[in-house]
Protein backbone atom coordinates (compact mmCIF):
# COMPACT_ATOMS: atom_id res chain seq x y z
CA UNK A 1 0.00 0.00 0.00
CA UNK A 2 2.71 2.49 0.70
CA UNK A 3 4.52 1.44 -2.16
CA UNK A 4 1.19 3.02 -4.33
CA UNK A 5 1.39 6.00 -2.27
CA UNK A 6 4.54 6.94 -2.83
CA UNK A 7 4.19 6.47 -6.67
CA UNK A 8 1.35 8.82 -6.55
CA UNK A 9 3.04 10.74 -4.12
CA UNK A 10 6.14 11.10 -6.37
CA UNK A 11 3.94 12.32 -9.52
CA UNK A 12 2.10 14.67 -7.22
CA UNK A 13 5.13 16.26 -6.16
CA UNK A 14 6.69 16.30 -9.25
CA UNK A 15 3.96 18.11 -10.83
CA UNK A 16 3.99 20.64 -8.09
CA UNK A 17 7.83 21.47 -8.92
CA UNK A 18 7.14 21.40 -12.88
CA UNK A 19 4.13 23.93 -12.37
CA UNK A 20 6.24 25.50 -10.19
CA UNK A 21 8.73 26.36 -12.04
CA UNK A 22 7.66 26.55 -15.32
CA UNK A 23 5.69 30.01 -15.74
CA UNK A 24 8.83 31.45 -13.69
CA UNK A 25 11.29 30.53 -15.89
CA UNK A 26 9.14 30.74 -18.99
CA UNK A 27 9.19 34.51 -17.55
CA UNK A 28 12.56 34.46 -16.85
CA UNK A 29 13.96 33.20 -20.37
CA UNK A 30 11.71 36.02 -22.08
CA UNK A 31 13.55 38.89 -20.28
CA UNK A 32 16.46 37.84 -21.65
CA UNK A 33 17.86 39.54 -24.86
CA UNK A 34 17.07 37.97 -27.64
CA UNK A 35 20.62 37.15 -28.58
CA UNK A 36 21.73 34.91 -25.97
CA UNK A 37 19.02 32.10 -27.71
CA UNK A 38 20.06 33.31 -30.93
CA UNK A 39 22.58 30.32 -32.51
CA UNK A 40 24.21 31.71 -35.83
CA UNK A 41 23.52 29.45 -38.90
CA UNK A 42 26.71 28.13 -40.04
CA UNK A 43 28.29 29.76 -43.21
CA UNK A 44 30.04 26.60 -45.15
CA UNK A 45 33.34 27.56 -46.10
CA UNK A 46 33.95 26.88 -49.85
CA UNK A 47 37.08 28.01 -51.13
CA UNK A 48 37.14 29.40 -55.19
CA UNK A 49 40.12 30.15 -57.66
CA UNK A 50 40.36 33.30 -59.20
CA UNK A 51 38.39 33.06 -62.25
CA UNK A 52 37.66 35.45 -64.87
CA UNK A 53 33.96 34.70 -64.13
CA UNK A 54 34.10 35.63 -60.66
CA UNK A 55 36.18 38.98 -61.79
CA UNK A 56 33.27 39.93 -64.13
CA UNK A 57 30.23 39.59 -61.35
CA UNK A 58 32.52 41.82 -59.34
CA UNK A 59 33.00 44.13 -61.95
CA UNK A 60 29.37 44.75 -62.11
CA UNK A 61 29.00 45.24 -58.92
CA UNK A 62 31.62 47.64 -58.20
CA UNK A 63 33.36 49.03 -61.43
CA UNK A 64 31.11 48.97 -63.96
CA UNK A 65 28.93 52.40 -62.78
CA UNK A 66 31.80 54.52 -63.37
CA UNK A 67 34.47 52.84 -66.12
CA UNK A 68 31.42 51.37 -67.93
CA UNK A 69 29.92 48.14 -68.89
CA UNK A 70 33.00 47.33 -71.59
CA UNK A 71 35.46 49.36 -69.73
CA UNK A 72 35.92 51.84 -72.18
CA UNK A 73 34.96 55.18 -69.24
CA UNK A 74 31.73 55.18 -70.34
CA UNK A 75 30.39 54.84 -67.20
CA UNK A 76 26.46 55.37 -65.64
CA UNK A 77 27.58 57.50 -62.94
CA UNK A 78 29.38 61.02 -62.70
CA UNK A 79 32.09 61.24 -61.04
CA UNK A 80 32.00 64.20 -57.95
CA UNK A 81 34.72 66.23 -59.33
CA UNK A 82 33.07 66.13 -63.06
CA UNK A 83 34.77 63.76 -66.23
CA UNK A 84 35.15 60.40 -66.59
CA UNK A 85 36.66 57.26 -64.88
CA UNK A 86 39.57 55.90 -67.05
CA UNK A 87 39.56 53.56 -69.71
CA UNK A 88 40.24 50.23 -69.07
CA UNK A 89 40.03 48.51 -72.72
CA UNK A 90 43.28 50.86 -74.06
CA UNK A 91 46.06 49.90 -71.19
CA UNK A 92 49.24 49.21 -72.06
CA UNK A 93 50.21 45.70 -71.51
CA UNK A 94 53.88 46.57 -70.05
CA UNK A 95 53.32 48.82 -67.51
CA UNK A 96 49.96 47.53 -66.52
CA UNK A 97 51.07 43.98 -65.53
CA UNK A 98 48.35 42.28 -63.21
CA UNK A 99 50.39 42.81 -60.38
CA UNK A 100 49.82 46.66 -61.15
CA UNK A 101 46.48 46.19 -61.90
CA UNK A 102 46.11 44.35 -58.64
CA UNK A 103 47.56 47.29 -56.30
CA UNK A 104 45.03 49.53 -58.18
CA UNK A 105 42.35 47.77 -56.96
CA UNK A 106 43.66 47.02 -53.84
CA UNK A 107 45.42 50.28 -52.89
CA UNK A 108 43.12 52.72 -55.04
CA UNK A 109 44.13 56.34 -55.50
CA UNK A 110 42.30 59.93 -56.29
CA UNK A 111 38.71 58.56 -56.96
CA UNK A 112 39.22 54.72 -56.97
CA UNK A 113 38.32 53.41 -54.35
CA UNK A 114 40.78 50.91 -51.84
CA UNK A 115 38.97 47.65 -52.63
CA UNK A 116 41.69 45.82 -50.67
CA UNK A 117 39.76 47.19 -47.40
CA UNK A 118 36.89 45.04 -48.67
CA UNK A 119 37.72 42.60 -50.75
CA UNK A 120 39.98 39.40 -50.29
CA UNK A 121 42.85 38.63 -51.94
CA UNK A 122 40.97 36.21 -54.32
CA UNK A 123 38.47 38.39 -55.47
CA UNK A 124 41.32 40.98 -56.32
CA UNK A 125 43.15 38.61 -58.38
CA UNK A 126 39.66 37.54 -59.65
CA UNK A 127 39.08 41.17 -60.87
CA UNK A 128 42.12 42.00 -62.24
CA UNK A 129 42.14 38.78 -64.69
CA UNK A 130 38.97 40.10 -65.87
CA UNK A 131 40.39 43.97 -66.39
CA UNK A 132 42.96 41.97 -68.30
CA UNK A 133 40.24 40.35 -70.52
CA UNK A 134 38.55 43.82 -71.23
CA UNK A 135 41.94 45.56 -72.63
CA UNK A 136 41.87 45.09 -76.39
CA UNK A 137 45.80 45.67 -76.32
CA UNK A 138 46.42 42.55 -75.07
CA UNK A 139 43.69 40.28 -75.89
CA UNK A 140 45.66 37.13 -77.54
CA UNK A 141 44.80 37.36 -80.97
CA UNK A 142 44.46 33.90 -82.44
CA UNK A 143 47.18 32.30 -84.69
CA UNK A 144 45.56 31.87 -88.23
CA UNK A 145 46.81 32.46 -91.52
CA UNK A 146 45.26 32.56 -94.61
CA UNK A 147 47.25 29.53 -96.76
CA UNK A 148 48.66 30.39 -99.98
CA UNK A 149 46.39 29.08 -102.88
CA UNK A 150 48.40 26.55 -104.78
CA UNK A 151 49.31 26.63 -108.09
CA UNK A 152 47.15 25.24 -110.59
CA UNK A 153 49.77 22.66 -111.38
CA UNK A 154 50.52 21.33 -107.97
CA UNK A 155 46.79 21.11 -107.96
CA UNK A 156 46.48 18.82 -111.01
CA UNK A 157 49.39 16.84 -109.68
CA UNK A 158 48.03 16.14 -106.25
CA UNK A 159 44.69 14.68 -108.24
CA UNK A 160 45.95 12.47 -110.02
CA UNK B 1 -14.19 -7.11 -3.84
CA UNK B 2 -12.97 -5.75 -0.61
CA UNK B 3 -9.47 -5.87 -2.68
CA UNK B 4 -11.26 -3.65 -5.58
CA UNK B 5 -13.19 -1.49 -2.51
CA UNK B 6 -9.96 -0.83 -0.78
CA UNK B 7 -7.82 -0.07 -4.06
CA UNK B 8 -10.42 2.92 -4.66
CA UNK B 9 -10.68 4.13 -1.25
CA UNK B 10 -6.79 3.66 -0.40
CA UNK B 11 -5.99 7.64 -1.78
CA UNK B 12 -9.05 9.09 -0.07
CA UNK B 13 -7.67 7.88 2.94
CA UNK B 14 -3.81 8.80 3.20
CA UNK B 15 -4.64 12.12 0.96
CA UNK B 16 -5.86 13.51 4.44
CA UNK B 17 -2.70 13.52 5.66
CA UNK B 18 0.13 14.43 2.97
CA UNK B 19 -1.97 14.72 0.34
CA UNK B 20 -2.93 17.84 2.11
CA UNK B 21 0.87 19.29 2.77
CA UNK B 22 1.16 18.44 -1.37
CA UNK B 23 -1.63 20.52 -2.38
CA UNK B 24 -0.68 23.32 -0.08
CA UNK B 25 2.93 22.81 -1.04
CA UNK B 26 1.77 22.91 -5.11
CA UNK B 27 -0.61 26.19 -4.81
CA UNK B 28 1.84 27.82 -2.69
CA UNK B 29 4.72 26.65 -5.84
CA UNK B 30 2.26 28.32 -8.09
CA UNK B 31 1.70 31.63 -6.79
CA UNK B 32 4.75 32.69 -4.72
CA UNK B 33 7.57 31.11 -7.47
CA UNK B 34 5.87 32.34 -9.94
CA UNK B 35 5.36 35.75 -8.57
CA UNK B 36 8.88 36.25 -7.23
CA UNK B 37 10.07 35.40 -10.83
CA UNK B 38 8.02 38.05 -12.41
CA UNK B 39 8.71 40.22 -9.80
CA UNK B 40 12.15 39.69 -10.47
CA UNK B 41 12.10 40.36 -14.35
CA UNK B 42 9.55 42.83 -13.86
CA UNK B 43 12.96 44.86 -11.94
CA UNK B 44 15.15 43.88 -14.26
CA UNK B 45 13.61 45.38 -17.34
CA UNK B 46 12.65 48.76 -15.00
CA UNK B 47 16.60 48.63 -14.25
CA UNK B 48 17.66 48.32 -18.10
CA UNK B 49 15.14 49.75 -20.81
CA UNK B 50 15.23 53.80 -19.57
CA UNK B 51 11.79 55.35 -20.96
CA UNK B 52 11.73 56.70 -24.15
CA UNK B 53 11.08 60.66 -24.15
CA UNK B 54 9.08 61.69 -27.19
CA UNK B 55 10.91 64.04 -29.06
CA UNK B 56 10.89 65.30 -32.74
CA UNK B 57 14.12 65.71 -35.41
CA UNK B 58 14.48 66.76 -38.66
CA UNK B 59 16.43 64.62 -41.55
CA UNK B 60 18.06 66.87 -44.20
CA UNK B 61 20.25 65.49 -46.74
CA UNK B 62 21.90 66.09 -50.17
CA UNK B 63 22.29 70.22 -49.96
CA UNK B 64 25.42 70.33 -51.65
CA UNK B 65 26.52 73.73 -51.30
CA UNK B 66 28.95 75.41 -53.83
CA UNK B 67 27.44 73.76 -56.83
CA UNK B 68 27.10 76.10 -60.09
CA UNK B 69 24.40 74.65 -62.60
CA UNK B 70 21.19 74.14 -64.14
CA UNK B 71 20.02 71.53 -61.85
CA UNK B 72 19.32 74.06 -59.01
CA UNK B 73 20.15 77.64 -59.86
CA UNK B 74 20.42 78.57 -55.88
CA UNK B 75 21.32 75.25 -53.78
CA UNK B 76 21.83 78.34 -50.62
CA UNK B 77 18.56 79.61 -51.52
CA UNK B 78 16.60 76.42 -51.72
CA UNK B 79 18.92 75.07 -48.20
CA UNK B 80 17.76 78.57 -46.08
CA UNK B 81 14.23 77.98 -47.38
CA UNK B 82 14.32 74.58 -45.56
CA UNK B 83 16.27 76.01 -42.34
CA UNK B 84 13.51 78.82 -42.50
CA UNK B 85 10.96 75.69 -42.33
CA UNK B 86 12.55 73.85 -39.98
CA UNK B 87 12.92 76.94 -37.85
CA UNK B 88 9.10 77.69 -38.09
CA UNK B 89 8.15 74.10 -36.92
CA UNK B 90 6.70 73.36 -33.58
CA UNK B 91 7.68 71.44 -31.65
CA UNK B 92 10.71 72.32 -32.63
CA UNK B 93 13.04 69.47 -33.31
CA UNK B 94 16.10 68.84 -31.03
CA UNK B 95 18.42 68.58 -33.83
CA UNK B 96 19.11 67.96 -37.65
CA UNK B 97 20.39 64.58 -39.33
CA UNK B 98 22.03 65.77 -41.99
CA UNK B 99 22.96 62.72 -44.47
CA UNK B 100 25.94 63.41 -46.70
CA UNK B 101 26.61 65.16 -49.92
CA UNK B 102 26.67 68.69 -47.62
CA UNK B 103 28.61 70.37 -50.68
CA UNK B 104 29.46 69.89 -54.16
CA UNK B 105 32.45 67.89 -54.71
CA UNK B 106 35.80 70.02 -56.09
CA UNK B 107 39.02 68.43 -56.48
CA UNK B 108 40.81 71.55 -54.70
CA UNK B 109 41.11 70.85 -51.06
CA UNK B 110 40.96 74.21 -49.86
CA UNK B 111 37.90 74.69 -51.71
CA UNK B 112 36.47 71.57 -50.27
CA UNK B 113 37.17 73.33 -46.60
CA UNK B 114 35.55 76.12 -47.44
CA UNK B 115 32.66 75.04 -48.14
CA UNK B 116 32.27 72.72 -45.16
CA UNK B 117 32.64 75.92 -43.08
CA UNK B 118 30.73 77.69 -45.00
CA UNK B 119 27.96 74.80 -44.74
CA UNK B 120 28.50 74.17 -40.93
CA UNK B 121 28.34 78.27 -40.23
CA UNK B 122 25.22 77.99 -42.13
CA UNK B 123 23.52 75.50 -40.11
CA UNK B 124 24.81 77.11 -37.08
CA UNK B 125 22.56 80.63 -37.73
CA UNK B 126 19.64 78.40 -37.38
CA UNK B 127 20.73 77.52 -33.56
CA UNK B 128 20.09 73.88 -33.60
CA UNK B 129 22.08 71.29 -33.31
CA UNK B 130 22.93 68.87 -35.85
CA UNK B 131 24.70 65.77 -36.57
CA UNK B 132 26.29 65.02 -39.89
CA UNK B 133 27.72 62.08 -42.10
CA UNK B 134 29.57 62.37 -45.23
CA UNK B 135 28.61 62.16 -48.80
CA UNK B 136 30.62 60.95 -51.69
CA UNK B 137 30.86 64.56 -52.73
CA UNK B 138 32.51 65.48 -49.35
CA UNK B 139 34.85 63.12 -48.86
CA UNK B 140 35.84 60.15 -51.70
CA UNK B 141 38.48 62.61 -53.02
CA UNK B 142 40.67 62.71 -49.90
CA UNK B 143 39.29 59.72 -47.67
CA UNK B 144 37.65 62.19 -45.80
CA UNK B 145 40.64 64.07 -44.07
CA UNK B 146 38.96 67.69 -44.90
CA UNK B 147 35.47 67.00 -43.74
CA UNK B 148 37.45 65.16 -40.07
CA UNK B 149 39.19 68.62 -40.17
CA UNK B 150 35.66 70.91 -39.86
CA UNK B 151 32.80 68.33 -39.58
CA UNK B 152 34.41 66.07 -37.08
CA UNK B 153 34.44 62.16 -37.25
CA UNK B 154 33.50 59.94 -39.98
CA UNK B 155 31.36 57.48 -37.97
CA UNK B 156 30.03 57.85 -34.34
CA UNK B 157 27.15 57.07 -32.37
CA UNK B 158 24.95 58.78 -29.60
CA UNK B 159 21.73 58.25 -26.98
CA UNK B 160 19.25 60.50 -27.24
CA UNK B 161 16.33 60.17 -25.15
CA UNK B 162 16.30 56.68 -24.65
CA UNK B 163 16.69 56.24 -28.60
CA UNK B 164 20.12 54.81 -29.85
CA UNK B 165 21.81 56.52 -33.35
CA UNK B 166 24.53 55.66 -35.20
CA UNK B 167 25.75 57.49 -37.62
CA UNK B 168 28.03 55.27 -40.89
CA UNK B 169 30.50 56.12 -43.53
CA UNK B 170 29.95 53.87 -46.56
CA UNK B 171 31.23 56.82 -48.58
CA UNK B 172 35.32 58.20 -48.04
CA UNK B 173 36.73 55.00 -49.22
CA UNK B 174 34.74 53.98 -51.80
CA UNK B 175 30.81 52.41 -51.81
CA UNK B 176 31.30 50.16 -48.76
CA UNK B 177 31.71 50.17 -44.80
CA UNK B 178 35.02 48.19 -44.93
CA UNK B 179 36.47 45.30 -42.64
CA UNK B 180 37.42 48.05 -39.77
CA UNK B 181 34.03 49.73 -39.57
CA UNK B 182 31.76 46.62 -39.73
CA UNK B 183 35.05 45.55 -36.19
CA UNK B 184 34.02 48.84 -34.73
CA UNK B 185 29.84 48.35 -35.59
CA UNK B 186 29.81 45.37 -34.11
CA UNK B 187 31.97 46.26 -30.78
CA UNK B 188 29.24 49.53 -30.52
CA UNK B 189 25.98 47.31 -31.29
CA UNK B 190 27.65 44.64 -28.63
CA UNK B 191 26.83 47.14 -25.85
CA UNK B 192 23.18 47.65 -26.76
CA UNK B 193 19.89 46.98 -25.79
CA UNK B 194 18.03 45.13 -28.65
CA UNK B 195 14.57 46.19 -27.74
CA UNK B 196 15.31 50.06 -27.65
CA UNK B 197 15.10 51.80 -31.11
CA UNK B 198 18.01 52.02 -33.48
CA UNK B 199 18.27 55.04 -35.84
CA UNK B 200 21.09 54.28 -37.81
CA UNK B 201 22.07 57.77 -40.24
CA UNK B 202 24.72 57.24 -43.88
CA UNK B 203 24.91 58.82 -47.17
CA UNK B 204 23.91 55.84 -49.67
CA UNK B 205 21.94 52.92 -49.07
CA UNK B 206 22.64 49.84 -47.03
CA UNK B 207 21.13 47.80 -49.42
CA UNK B 208 21.01 47.19 -53.46
CA UNK B 209 18.92 50.21 -54.73
CA UNK B 210 20.93 50.47 -57.94
CA UNK B 211 24.14 49.56 -58.25
CA UNK B 212 25.07 51.10 -62.29
CA UNK B 213 24.80 54.51 -60.29
CA UNK B 214 26.40 53.62 -57.53
CA UNK B 215 23.07 53.27 -54.87
CA UNK B 216 24.33 50.33 -52.90
CA UNK B 217 26.58 49.96 -50.18
CA UNK B 218 29.07 47.01 -51.24
CA UNK B 219 29.21 45.30 -48.00
CA UNK B 220 25.68 46.67 -46.64
CA UNK B 221 24.49 42.82 -46.44
CA UNK B 222 27.09 42.11 -43.54
CA UNK B 223 26.12 45.10 -41.35
CA UNK B 224 22.39 43.68 -42.03
CA UNK B 225 23.67 40.24 -41.11
CA UNK B 226 24.91 42.05 -37.74
CA UNK B 227 21.38 43.74 -36.83
CA UNK B 228 19.14 40.49 -36.93
CA UNK B 229 18.79 40.61 -33.16
CA UNK B 230 17.49 44.06 -33.37
CA UNK B 231 13.84 44.14 -33.22
CA UNK B 232 13.42 48.08 -34.36
CA UNK B 233 16.25 49.49 -36.68
CA UNK B 234 15.76 52.69 -39.25
CA UNK B 235 17.68 53.83 -41.62
CA UNK B 236 18.11 57.17 -42.73
CA UNK B 237 19.85 58.07 -46.06
CA UNK B 238 20.42 60.42 -48.72
CA UNK B 239 22.48 60.30 -52.37
CA UNK B 240 19.49 58.72 -54.10
CA UNK B 241 18.08 62.58 -54.13
CA UNK B 242 14.02 61.38 -54.17
CA UNK B 243 11.92 59.85 -51.33
CA UNK B 244 12.64 55.81 -50.81
CA UNK B 245 10.99 53.72 -48.63
CA UNK B 246 11.81 49.45 -48.14
CA UNK B 247 11.75 47.08 -45.45
CA UNK B 248 14.96 44.35 -45.61
CA UNK B 249 13.92 41.58 -43.02
CA UNK B 250 13.74 43.66 -39.77
CA UNK B 251 15.29 46.98 -40.84
CA UNK B 252 12.91 49.67 -42.49
CA UNK B 253 15.06 52.32 -44.79
CA UNK B 254 14.08 55.68 -46.04
CA UNK B 255 15.92 57.80 -48.36
CA UNK B 256 15.26 61.23 -47.46
CA UNK B 257 14.13 64.34 -49.75
CA UNK B 258 17.30 66.22 -50.91
CA UNK B 259 17.36 70.59 -51.11
CA UNK B 260 19.47 70.36 -54.09
CA UNK B 261 17.93 69.09 -57.28
CA UNK B 262 15.49 65.72 -57.39
CA UNK B 263 16.86 62.49 -59.97
CA UNK B 264 15.31 60.21 -61.64
CA UNK B 265 14.28 56.85 -60.69
CA UNK B 266 16.49 53.94 -60.89
CA UNK B 267 15.96 51.40 -63.63
CA UNK B 268 17.08 52.43 -67.33
CA UNK B 269 20.60 51.91 -67.56
CA UNK B 270 21.45 55.38 -69.07
CA UNK B 271 23.93 58.23 -67.58
CA UNK B 272 22.50 59.66 -64.18
CA UNK B 273 21.80 62.98 -64.45
CA UNK B 274 19.97 65.51 -63.25
CA UNK B 275 17.42 67.61 -65.28
CA UNK B 276 17.49 71.62 -65.36
CA UNK B 277 15.38 73.31 -62.47
CA UNK B 278 12.28 74.33 -64.05
CA UNK B 279 11.09 77.65 -63.87
CA UNK B 280 7.41 77.07 -62.85
CA UNK B 281 8.40 74.55 -60.42
CA UNK B 282 11.93 75.48 -59.09
CA UNK B 283 11.45 73.33 -56.08
CA UNK B 284 10.12 69.90 -57.72
CA UNK B 285 11.11 67.07 -55.75
CA UNK B 286 12.98 69.10 -53.00
CA UNK B 287 12.15 68.84 -49.26
CA UNK B 288 12.97 67.48 -45.67
CA UNK B 289 11.65 65.47 -43.13
CA UNK B 290 10.34 65.62 -40.47
CA UNK B 291 10.70 62.44 -37.79
CA UNK B 292 8.30 62.27 -34.29
CA UNK B 293 10.15 59.61 -31.98
CA UNK B 294 6.18 58.68 -29.75
CA UNK B 295 6.81 57.38 -26.19
CA UNK B 296 5.94 53.64 -27.65
CA UNK B 297 9.44 54.33 -29.58
CA UNK B 298 7.57 54.42 -33.01
CA UNK B 299 8.55 56.87 -35.78
CA UNK B 300 6.08 59.04 -37.26
CA UNK B 301 7.65 60.25 -40.89
CA UNK B 302 6.68 63.80 -42.14
CA UNK B 303 7.98 64.71 -45.58
CA UNK B 304 8.20 68.25 -46.14
CA UNK B 305 7.95 69.80 -49.62
CA UNK B 306 9.68 73.18 -50.38
CA UNK B 307 7.33 74.01 -52.97
CA UNK B 308 4.74 73.77 -50.10
CA UNK B 309 6.83 75.61 -47.76
CA UNK B 310 7.25 78.33 -50.40
CA UNK B 311 3.66 78.29 -51.04
CA UNK B 312 2.21 79.02 -47.90
CA UNK B 313 5.19 81.67 -47.07
CA UNK B 314 3.82 83.43 -49.90
CA UNK B 315 0.60 83.20 -48.90
CA UNK B 316 1.27 84.83 -45.24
Amino acid sequence: MSVHWSKWGFLLWSSCIWLTISPGAAVAASSFPLRHRVVPKPVPRVRTEPSIAAGAALYVRGCLSCHGPRGNGEGFWSLPTGGQAPRLDQLDGSAWTPSAVSAVIRQGGGLMPSWGKVLTPGQIQSLAMYVESLNQRVAPVPKTETPEPKSTRELWHRSH
Amino acid sequence: MSQSTSAVTFPQEKLTRRGLLGGLGMVAGLVGGSTVFRYAAYAQSRAAIEPIQPFRFVHLTDTQLGYVGDANRSVLGSLQLALEAIGALSPAPDFMLVTGDLTQGTPSDRERKNRLVFFQQTLEAVKIPFYTVPGEHDALMDRGKVYQTVMGDLRYGFLHKGVQFIGLDNVSQGFFLGKDQLAWFNGQIEKMDVTRPLILFCHAPLYNVFAPWNWYTFDGNILRAMLSRFRRVTVLYGHVHQIIAHTTQNIRHYAGLPTAWPLPEPGPLVELKPWPQGATHPYLGLGLRVVDVLASGDLKLTNLLLSEVSHVSALE
